[in-house]
């Protein structure tokens, strides 16, 4: 592992008075986890380890069909047993969309907390709540149901056809009725220069069909609720999610209950990979349940139905690409089509963001973009790590690689004559929001990691003998830190924080940001002592609910440090202000020749007048002299809004073992180039990427989840033995997986930070693809890249 | 849509401290009892819904199971020996081949999994069944009318399929120590196909073959067609492709791709035990 902490860019930001970072006190220094314990040993407390004096447990009733009509319901023998039952009869009939991290012209409404007509298997039709789970799951089979079976679409291009039937006919938008037609759920069609006109000047073009998969999020924690009914007539809430302040204005819009009786208390997240942006489907279920009840409810969803009810985004790319013979792109078609599933969760954010994948990627002054997403009768798919970016980059990054062998160029030479980088326009997520790249490692990074793999070594296909032939492939991916712009746009994207000092010198702070594991908050929790200028043990973060903190959109788009860290960095730097104030008072000083540093010994921070001696005080003496004195808490609460959306760019250069025989693909070592600006932990920021380098393996070669047409059921029936991921014994040594990171500086980010996370899954599909070409002279674009596919990929190559 | 969280079906569970109480408990039960052991197929089966017991005879609470002994020529292996007791047994280092179908099994299931389990399972991908097939083993089955034997190769008579009776307890696994001039080998394709192979040899000829196919195939088995068509005969390429080409007979043809990977992973195990002869 390699990292560096100062750049040219810092450098410059020494001359105008801030800190080297190689003198930050925290921020860039490794230091374990506030939760690392608690988590390993088991002590940290998830949605289902919360419980209620006087509990239910909920079990729900779900549709075995793909597509039907509830022509009968009856509740009566599961509840002389002694269940409280709700049937999509009685829940509210409000069209709500769970995910409301657009605004409302952007969020499309097609779902109610049950229905009676479910559009797949797996979609709740009623539910009920008893004394045990077990008493609830025999309630649950005592309700009788007749369905009227309806027909099923399972292909996207066959639902688009005329006289298949229409899973919505309308959906709302706002309070506007908007009919569906064909099943198109949304559709966006973009256009820069004149693609015809480029398509002319170029020396080569290509057209190319990428299938990717429908891998299930396969997070540690299913999803889980817990609701107790408050004598207010409010609600208090635990539940899995990324947002508690969305899950409180969707509960309190759906049950028309005033936001200041909805308390969603944050609790620990057992992964997500972006399967609780949206409010999860079983929370106003369990809302439901516990205010017909009048006592608490919990529900867990089991392995089965949480398979049933959320993936990733499966979609058919075309793309046409032409380039020049220097390997200048000129032009690009993309014609996209999403299999959604059976609800619009955020398909529309998503094809607007996947243009902001493809024009980001390269520069390509005529381009053309259409992307339909179209309903089909199966799980609704949402985001999940990367967002369509994995998509666009697997065809656009191996059609690269095609065109660089194609015109007998080295792919690093074509990829650094496209890049988008430094001084850039960026389009961020989308269209509507666009910025200036301010830093940027790209260059740096392919540099290094060509170097460190060994790229000029690595040998033609031909060339390679034997059976078992190994290949290396170089892919490059970015990902946008957070959904900010200089304008509004389509997506919220504002955090929110306070922070307190306490009488002892320590440090409270109340983020209502969600941490999924990644570490945000961990880095959120560095930025505010770096600050402050306290050690790390001075800081927690405090227990947090949509009552008591401000709000924050929504962990997601990589926006944890960039966002959630610079609104900590925003609010910890006017505590400071105060905290200089207060101790100037005291030691009859300027605040403004007042300096912090963290005494670890004394656990303290110390306040200190440079160079005169004497003048020197502990935030501890600071804040006990103003309760003494009744100057007030020193504290301060305030939102960000990031007026940029900075790229985290990542460079993946993979060796791959394929046998080609079988057509088994082994990947044998990696080298990850990572431009996060500032790292703000060496240890977890290599972790993060481990990680979605393994996830991204995964998804390449790996994971989908398949339908049975007949029946409309998950061929694995949900069961996650039944479903192919990556295990440890087929997982590259970490030890072979070398990370490094840039020497980059994001001025508009706290201490110089940008995100990582999503970044790093992006190039991972595509850099397997390409390394499988180096080894066997075959390009797959078809993921999950199975032996099976292999195998046949390399006879068709035989039979040309 | 099934539960797997909640073990959906009522069972009474018994747990005997001897041979004797659990076979009088299958005796009573039969039909509508299972054995459980490492609990790593049956429970994952009652929890899928694929079987329903009423009554679970738990064995792990009956020490000689999981005994491991030398009895004379052969190596004696209690049913309730975990795939964790084998790896660590002295005595069974004696049959490698053995060990190394073991080495893929996950950590989990190692620890859990027993040899009976495994075979009373008689999945095809079983990891214990080529090995077993080609090691000649066989196994003691008792009930309350009494004791009897049955070689491995009429234990799996189908598809998840025994030939026991319901009211048997496999207790013991019986392997017989090959003599050290025989080759031995095991190869597989994950859950794809399955090889074990025994070769004795006299100079360039095959002498004798042991020939065992598992993995996506109906029933884990010998295929003494491939057997003949090696033993007596001069091993060479051409050999070797004919047996090969009658292991592949045994793979659905509509499974294109199990029969290409046997076409790949056969010779090489075939080979691998050859040169092991001596």
């Amino acid at each position: 592992m390699q990292t560096k902490f100062i750049s040219r860019e810092q450098k410059r930001h020494d001359k105008k008075g801030e800190r080297l970072s190689s003198q930050f006190y925290t921020v860039g220094k490794p230091a374990p986890r506030k939760d690392a314990i608690p988590k390993v040993t088991g002590q940290e407390k998830f949605t289902t380890d919360v419980v209620v004096p006087g509990m239910l447990y909920g079990r729900v009733l779900r549709s075995p069909y793909p597509h039907a009509r509830v022509k009968r319901i009856d509740t009566s023998k599961a509840e002389a047993m002694g269940a409280v039952c709700i049937t999509f009869e009685e829940t509210p009939k409000i069209k709500y969309n769970e995910r409301i991290v657009s605004i409302p012209s952007a969020t499309f409404k097609d779902r109610t907390v049950l229905t009676g007509k479910p559009l797949h298997v797996g979609e709740p039709i009623a539910a009920v709540a008893a004394e045990t789970e077990e008493k609830a799951e025999k309630a649950l089979k005592l309700i009788e149901v007749e369905y009227e079976p309806l027909e099923a679409v399972f292909d996207p291009i066959v639902a688009m056809k005329p006289g298949k039937p229409n899973l919505h006919d309308h959906i709302i938008i706002e309070d506007k009725v908007v009919e569906i037609k064909n099943n198109i759920a949304a559709k966006l069609e973009i256009a820069e220069g004149d693609v015809e006109k480029g398509f002319q000047e170029a020396d080569i073009v290509i057209e190319r069909e990428a299938k990717l998969g429908r891998p299930y999020h396969a997070q540690l924690e299913t999803k889980s609720a817990v609701c107790v009914p408050e004598p207010n007539g409010g609600v208090t809430i635990w539940t899995t999610t990324q947002t508690i302040h969305n899950c409180r204005i969707l509960i309190g819009e759906i049950f028309g209950i005033p936001l200041n009786k909805v308390c969603v208390k944050k609790v620990a997240l057992g992964g997500s990979f972006g399967s609780s942006i949206q409010m999860n489907t079983i929370l106003p279920i369990c809302v439901a349940l516990a205010l017909k009840a009048k006592k608490p409810v919990k529900l867990v969803s089991t392995r089965e139905e949480d398979m049933y009810d959320h993936c990733r985004y499966s979609m058919i790319i075309k793309y046409k690409l032409g380039a020049k013979k220097d390997g200048r792109l000129v032009a690009g078609q993309m014609d996209v089509v999403v299999d959604i599933g059976a609800h619009n969760i955020q398909a529309y954010p998503l094809i607007g963001c996947m243009a902001g994948w493809l024009v980001d990627l390269y520069k390509i002054p005529h381009i053309k973009y259409s992307a339909k997403a179209v309903y089909t009768n199966k799980a609704p798919a949402c985001a999940m790590q990367g967002f369509g970016n994995p998509q666009v980059n697997f065809i656009a990054q191996t059609m690269m690689n095609e065109i660089a062998e194609k015109l007998g160029l080295d792919p690093i030479e074509v990829e650094l004559k496209n890049y988008v980088g430094l001084g850039d326009v960026f389009w961020g997520q989308g269209p509507t929001v666009r910025s200036v790249i301010r830093s940027c490692g790209v260059e740096e990074l392919i540099k290094k990691g060509s170097e460190m793999i060994g790229w000029r070594n690595r040998g033609r296909p031909e060339e390679k003998k034997g059976d078992i032939v190994r290949g290396i492939g170089m892919a490059r991916g970015f990902h946008t830190s957070g959904a900010g712009g200089p304008l509004p746009g389509e997506a919220v994207d504002f955090s929110g924080a306070m922070i307190k000092i306490n009488e002892d010198g320590t440090v409270d702070v109340i983020a209502s940001l969600q941490d999924m594991g990644g570490g945000a908050l961990e880095a959120g929790l560095r930025i505010v002592a770096e600050t402050l200028g306290v050690p790390l043990d001075c800081v927690e973060l405090a227990p947090t609910d949509t009552c008591t903190s401000v709000y924050d959109v929504c962990l997601h788009a990589t926006r944890g440090v960039y966002v959630g860290g610079g609104t900590l960095k925003k609010v910890a730097e006017q505590v400071r202000q105060k905290l200089l104030e207060y101790a100037s008072r005291i030691l009859g000083t300027y605040p403004q020749y007042l300096k912090i540093r963290p005494d670890e010994k004394r656990k303290q921070g110390i306040i200190y007048a440079e160079g005169i001696s004497g003048k020197e005080i502990t935030i501890r003496e600071v804040a006990a002299t103003a309760r003494n004195k009744n100057w007030g808490t020193i504290a301060a609460v305030d939102s960000l809004r990031q007026a940029q959306c900075p790229p985290a760019y990542t460079v993946y250069f993979l060796e791959v073992e394929v046998n080609k025989r079988t057509g088994e693909v082994r990947p044998v070592r990696a080298v990850v180039g990572a431009d996060c600006g500032t790292v703000i932990d060496p240890i977890y920021a290599v972790a993060q990427i481990h990680g979605s380098f393994y996830r991204g393996l995964s998804y390449a070669l790996y994971e989908d989840t398949r339908y049975n047409r007949k029946t409309g059921e998950l061929t694995n029936k949900g069961f996650l033995s039944g479903y192919n991921i990556l295990k440890a014994p087929d997982m590259p040594n970490p030890d072979d997986v070398q990370v490094f990171f840039a020497s980059t500086y994001e001025e508009t980010g706290p201490f110089g930070a940008k995100g990582i996370g999503e970044a790093a899954i992006n190039p991972v599909p595509a850099v397997v693809a390409n390394a499988i070409y180096n080894a066997i002279g075959v390009w797959i674009r078809q993921t999950p890249i199975t032996p099976e596919r292999v195998l046949k990929a390399l006879k068709e190559k035989g039979g040309e | 849509m099934v539960n797997t969280r909640i073990l959906a079906s009522e069972f009474e569970y018994f747990e005997p401290r001897t041979i004797n109480e659990a076979v009088n408990l299958l005796a009573k039960y039969g039909q509508e009892a299972r054995v459980l052991a490492g609990g790593s197929d049956l429970i994952v089966d009652m929890k899928v819904e694929k079987v329903n017991p009423k009554y679970l005879i738990y064995i792990g609470k009956i020490p000689e199971l999981r005994s491991i002994a030398k009895v004379g020529n052969e190596v004696v292996v209690g049913a309730n020996a975990t795939f964790f007791d084998l790896i660590k047994s002295p005595l069974l280092q004696s049959f490698p081949i053995l060990l190394e179908a073991l080495k893929s099994i996950q950590l989990e299931i190692k620890m859990m999994g027993t040899i009976g389990g495994n075979i009373c399972s008689a999945a095809p991908t079983a990891s214990t069944a080529t090995p077993l097939l080609v090691l000649n083993a066989w196994v003691k089955v008792v009930s309350a009318r009494g004791s009897r034997t049955i070689p491995i190769e009429k234990v799996y008579v189908g598809n998840r399929k025994t030939s026991l009776a319901p009211d048997e307890l496999l207790t013991e696994i019986h392997l017989p120590v090959l003599d050290s001039r025989y080759g031995t080998a095991f190869g597989e394709i994950k859950t794809k196909i399955k090889f074990a192979v025994v070769i004795g040899r006299r100079g360039d000829v095959c002498e004798h073959c042991r020939i065992a196919i598992g993995g996506d195939v109906e029933v884990a088995k010998r295929v003494e067609k491939a057997e003949k068509l090696l033993e007596g005969k001069v091993f060479n390429e051409r050999a070797i492709e004919e047996a090969c080409d009658a292991v592949v007979e045994e793979i659905d043809p509509d499974n294109w791709y199990v029969r290409e990977v046997a076409k790949y992973l056969f010779p090489k195990v075939v080979w691998e035990a050859w040169e092991k002869a001596r």
